[in-house]
């Protein structure tokens, strides 16, 4: 966190480089809390990061250079995604979805901890796993569509799914109640 | 039902479409199920962030390559220039109707010289040309794609939903839908070339990539993902070459004629639906052509032609489909 501090104290004075590593740092985690806020709007979500970021980079001169990182960027991307997404689908009485919730900021320090289990359980998967799980959930084809793409039966594909998603769920631990991103 | 958990619901193929939202009877009936059984709703609940977080994330991880490289386009551009110049920039690609591209990769014949990125990108679908005709594609977002003979052609699985990656082995003609929001870039070898708003011709050797620019712009680069390095911008009628240019950018001039003979060099129709042949004799002959009173998706037509004129090829296309055609102006076709 004192790292992430730095950083940005960095940024502030202007040096490209931190910014960036800031973007590559937070851009997975900011990318899946917004899918989580607006349901699973993936364009909305991405072209909405990239425009925060270009925003923070304008504004950086006029930043407070002593904020918890995490939690500013979290709140902040989250006010301007929910202003965006109001103004576009020209939604009133937003004011009520901006503010995070102490619920979310309490998943928001559980997500620091999840967030390397989940990105290491993925990474475990074996290619023929991670390629149907990203072609069940990215692409959203059915386990017939994957297995005729594969060129394989469905009782394999339906097996490889099925092992793919248990290991990612064993590697992140069946204590959770609840699985915060 | 006392032994619903995580594990068991993530295994319903039904509940995976429940938490994707696919097949109406699969979401009702999950919805149903959960009025049916409250007890469960914090299991249920889990096990649908389950599905749901990992199709982000994994989304997330495909985005990000290439949303650290708009960025760093946008750093490197904006010190000269002003975000708005940046995004007048992109704003600029969509405005075009269309826009072409030619590619010509010419792949390492030894396999170990095949960089392990391009190879190993998630694929999903896979065209090829065998030897003896050129083979034309319709892609998803409706460019179009007249691969040589000897070429293949990969299609990234998120591909006109995350992204607009593709990756040619061979030579390749695309004539690109563009879009603002999804750039099109063509991966040849340790080389990218990003089409914005932009018809090029690109040829990778090993080691090497030469870029001819028809119009528009492009951007070449060379590297992987945030350890990408530009090499130059092209303006219409320029091109690269890192074989004769080196480590500089300074841009050559290049004939069209060229260009323009490949293109018309052999154009084969078998049972091809009216629709990709109107897609392939505008890419080859750079003209707009209108067809009033036949259904292009059902209608199809058979001929092969050589170095032809297009007049040549209309009257063979026009006497097949009973039509006449005239032009409208100096690049536009009207058949009717």
């Amino acid at each position: 966190m004192q790292d992430d501090v730095k950083t940005w104290q960095s940024f502030c004075d202007g040096d490209d480089v931190s910014f960036r590593d800031l973007y590559s740092k937070y851009y997975t985690r900011l990318f899946v809390w917004g899918c989580r806020w607006l349901d699973g709007e993936t364009a909305f979500v991405k072209d909405s990061l990239h425009d925060f970021f270009i925003y923070l980079w304008e504004k950086k001169d006029n930043l407070s250079r002593d904020v918890h990182v995490d939690k500013y960027l979290l709140t902040a991307f989250k006010r301007r995604l929910i202003e965006q997404w109001g103004k576009v689908k020209r939604l009133d009485n937003i004011t009520d979805y901006i503010n995070l919730s102490g619920e979310e900021l309490d998943e928001q320090a559980i997500f620091d901890t999840r967030y390397s289990l989940i990105q290491t359980a993925l990474q475990q998967l074996t290619p023929a796993q991670r390629e149907v799980i990203e072609w069940r959930f990215i692409k959203h084809m059915s386990l017939q569509e994957i297995a005729d793409a594969k060129n394989t039966s469905l009782r394999t594909v339906y097996n490889l799914t099925h092992r793919a998603i248990a290991q990612l769920r064993a590697s992140i631990g069946k204590k959770n109640i609840l699985f915060l991103w | 039902m006392d032994n619903v958990t995580v594990e068991w619901l993530i295994a319903q193929p039904s509940f995976i479409n429940y938490c994707l939202r696919e097949h109406e009877q699969d979401v009702h009936s999950w919805r149903q199920w959960l009025q049916a059984h409250p007890e469960h709703a914090d299991i249920f609940n889990e096990a649908e962030d389950i599905v749901k977080s990992t199709g982000w994330l994994l989304v997330a991880e495909k985005e990000k390559a290439g949303a650290m490289a708009l960025m760093d386009d946008y750093l490197r551009t904006s010190k000269p220039r002003s975000r708005n110049k940046q995004l007048y920039w992109w704003s600029t690609a969509a405005a075009a109707a269309v826009i072409a591209v030619l590619v010509i990769v010419k792949w390492p014949t030894k396999q170990s010289n095949i960089p392990t990125t391009v190879a190993s990108a998630p694929l999903q679908l896979h065209y090829s040309a065998d030897g003896s005709t050129r083979k034309s594609i319709l892609l998803p977002d409706s460019t179009y794609v007249l691969l040589d003979k000897h070429s293949t052609l990969d299609i990234d699985a998120g591909y006109n939903t995350q992204n607009r990656h593709v990756v040619l082995n061979g030579t390749g003609y695309f004539k690109i839908k563009s879009q603002a929001n999804l750039p099109f870039d063509v991966k040849g070898g340790d080389y990218t070339v990003t089409a914005l708003g932009t018809a090029f011709k690109m040829t990778v050797t090993p080691g090497h990539v030469h870029v001819m620019l028809e119009q528009g712009k492009v951007k070449v680069e060379q590297g992987v993902n945030e350890h990408r390095k530009l090499l130059t911008y092209l303006l219409p009628m320029e091109s690269y070459n890192s074989a004769i240019n080196h480590h500089q950018s300074k841009a050559q001039v290049f004939e069209q004629t060229a260009l323009a003979l490949w293109k018309t060099e052999e154009i084969i129709f078998e049972h091809t639906p009216l629709e990709e042949v109107v897609a392939q004799l505008e890419s080859c002959y750079n003209v707009d052509i209108n067809i009033e009173g036949v259904d292009l998706k059902k209608e199809t037509f058979s001929g092969k032609f050589r170095n032809d004129s297009l007049q040549s090829v209309l009257n063979v296309l026009c006497f097949a489909v009973n039509k006449q055609y005239q032009f409208t102006d100096a690049t536009s076709v009207l058949i009717k």
